[in-house]
């Protein structure tokens, strides 16, 4: 899921990057006092979260839970997604610095994408839940396997999305049980939407 | 937001944490000398078998850009070859998902002779990265919180 340094050109690492730092700036500046808190609890989540992996047909996989960081923060999770990985970057070596921007902006996608799911009102919570935690992988692996066939790199489109296809099940599980036990233990932590 | 749902996210924060910390998914790169044979080894770390097919880019010393040599590892995630002159070897290793190691490493001339060579620097255990990086990411958190706290007071 984290790209690495020299996969994609560095004109568009560069733009991304700039693009990211943007959204950090914009979502970052606009954040409520009390939701600081649980920025920062998300972001540490999300740091840990990447080392918890499984191996998938000869590669690894892991969660990401932008998903879950969509649902519980909205856009507020852009900035969380950009400390989180730029963190896992300097630490762990999940993915490159220079292509931090394209991983923020992959994985942001996700979370946006699990905001407006979250948001889908006549659907049952459950598999709203379900699908915000699926889409939060899907989103991020589909723009992934996209960049990679217009750079010509990787094992093509369809390898890839068959990979992610069963994290973003695992991941959707997780999600759909993290939320009802928030749902039972102190609903206040979900947002009203 | 209440002290309940800090409690609770900081709960399940940990949940997270320990799951995470049992496990690793970096792509590690180990190159061991075997005179004349240099040995590159990979794998995801926390998995207990190597990484088999992946890519294998090998560089000479002074070549940057040209390819002395490529291939892909064996089922044990192994790969071999036999390095010509003295100098920094550089190795990258792809699976072809996106993830991506580079490991380099110096040959003297006492590879050539036959001599062992010096055992590797330990690495930064998983736990003491991890530690950094929350303590960091809550001291960031609790930066900004109260500075944000302080703008509201005023």
């Amino acid at each position: 899921m984290h790209i690495a340094d020299g996969i994609l050109s560095t004109e568009i690492a560069i733009a991304a990057d700039a693009v990211s730092v943007g959204a950090l700036y914009v979502f970052g500046k606009k954040a409520r006092t009390e939701e600081i808190p649980k920025m920062g609890i998300m972001a540490a989540a999300l740091f840990v979260a990447s080392l918890i992996h499984f191996p998938v047909a000869g590669t690894s996989v892991h969660l990401g839970l932008f998903g879950l960081a969509g649902i519980l923060l909205g856009f507020r999770a852009i900035p969380v997604v950009f400390t989180a990985l730029l963190f896992q970057s300097l630490l762990f070596q999940h993915g490159g610095l220079l292509v931090l921007g394209v991983n923020v902006i992959n994985m942001s996608a996700g979370a946006v994408a699990a905001y407006f799911i979250w948001r889908i009102r006549p659907v049952p919570e459950a598999l709203r839940a379900f699908l915000a935690g699926f889409a939060g992988i899907m989103v991020p692996a589909l723009l992934m396997a996209l960049e990679f066939e217009l750079s010509g790199y990787g094992r093509g489109i369809y390898y890839l999305m068959s990979l992610y296809v069963i994290a973003g099940g695992i991941e959707g599980v997780l999600t759909l049980i993290i939320v009802g036990f928030f749902r039972k233990a102190d609903p206040q932590i979900l947002p009203p939407y | 937001m209440k002290n309940t749902s800090v409690w609770i996210l900081t709960l399940f924060f940990i949940f997270v944490s320990s799951a995470g910390l049992l496990q690793a998914h970096k792509l590690e790169v180990t190159l061991t000398q075997h005179t004349p044979v240099l040995l590159v080894e990979a794998g995801y770390s926390g998995h207990h078998h190597g990484l088999s097919a992946a890519d294998v880019f090998i560089y000479a010393p002074g070549e940057a850009e040209k390819i002395f040599q490529t291939g892909k590892t064996d089922e044990a995630g192994k790969f071999a070859f036999i390095p010509t002159k003295a100098g920094e070897w550089r190795v990258v290793v792809d699976d072809g998902t996106g993830h991506r190691s580079e490991k380099a490493l110096s040959l003297g001339d006492d590879f050539f002779r036959g001599e062992k060579a010096p055992p590797s620097r330990a690495q930064i255990p998983v736990l003491w990265k991890v530690m950094v990086g929350v303590s960091l990411l809550f001291g960031i958190a609790g930066i900004l919180y109260g500075v944000k706290a302080r703008k509201k007071s005023k």
